[in-house]
């Protein structure tokens, strides 16, 4: 199974997770969270899109740098933060000796989808049982344009979900969905 | 004469034009600061996607500090 998810509300989950995604404070404590994670929970991977992550990655830095945009193009209303989260099954992976190999590269090439999108990104990799969750905490302003990420659209989770498919499918050789990404704004 | 040569320095021309116009010059400004904004999003992810395929270390650490700069725009 491979799936997009996203959340907006500030319904408690079972990660502990309590935001509202609308404030200046929610931007730091996802990026936190993405980071170094909660509830004993580290990922196992972590990286970030038009962001800085060397030489390490600070929550701090990360959070200002997107406020900083923010400010910049004078949006500060509304969703601040998106948490989008994706979530594949082990039985996606044939290989079982590069699972860890390969769940960094999907996690990498679905970031650069958000890269080519306009959007600064910071992602990490969470392993459980069965399953593995990549988790994205992307700054809903472009750097580039000052746009807006349009959250609850259909079309936009629906392309996002191919586009995974397709990246999965490249990645583990299994066969999967077509996506080009010269369809995206700044390819 | 000292008044007009005081007048004439670049300093006190530019003084007087953002004091005449300060939304202008304001609108102007955010908009280089957009423009730069953009160019240092993609500079920041070409530098992070080149230092794992550097593995000389003077080169590395050159690479380094140029993000280091970077990560104060």
């Amino acid at each position: 199974m491979i799936e997009v998810s996203r959340r907006s509300t500030k319904t408690l989950k079972t990660d502990g997770l309590h935001l509202h995604y609308r404030e200046e404070q929610d931007i730091y404590n996802l990026v936190h969270y993405v980071i170094y994670g909660n509830n004993g929970k580290a990922p196992i991977y972590v990286n970030g899109k038009g962001i800085t992550v060397y030489p390490q990655l600070s929550a701090q830095q990360i959070a200002e740098e997107m406020l900083k945009i923010q400010q910049l193009y004078h949006k500060c209303r509304g969703l601040r933060i998106r948490h989008e989260f994706v979530t594949i099954t082990k039985d996606e992976f044939p290989d079982k000796r590069c699972c860890t190999t390969q769940i960094r590269q999907i996690a990498d090439r679905f970031g650069d989808y958000y890269f080519y999108s306009g959007f600064q990104c910071v992602y990490s990799v969470f392993e459980e049982l069965d399953r593995y969750v990549i988790r994205y905490a992307i700054n809903t302003v472009s750097p580039m344009d000052g746009a807006k990420y349009s959250y609850n659209e259909y079309d936009i989770w629906e392309r996002e979900q191919c586009c995974i498919e397709c990246i999965v499918g490249q990645v583990t050789g299994k066969p999967g969905r077509e996506f080009d990404f010269r369809e995206l704004e700044y390819y | 004469m000292k008044l007009s040569k005081e007048i004439g320095q670049k300093g006190l021309i530019k003084e007087i034009f953002v004091k005449s116009s300060p939304s202008k010059s304001q609108r102007t400004c955010r908009y280089n600061a957009q423009k730069a904004a953009a160019h240092v999003f993609k500079i920041k992810e070409g530098l992070n996607r080149m230092i794992p395929l550097i593995h000389d270390e003077a080169t590395k650490e050159i690479l380094n500090e140029i993000i280091k700069e970077a990560a104060k725009l």
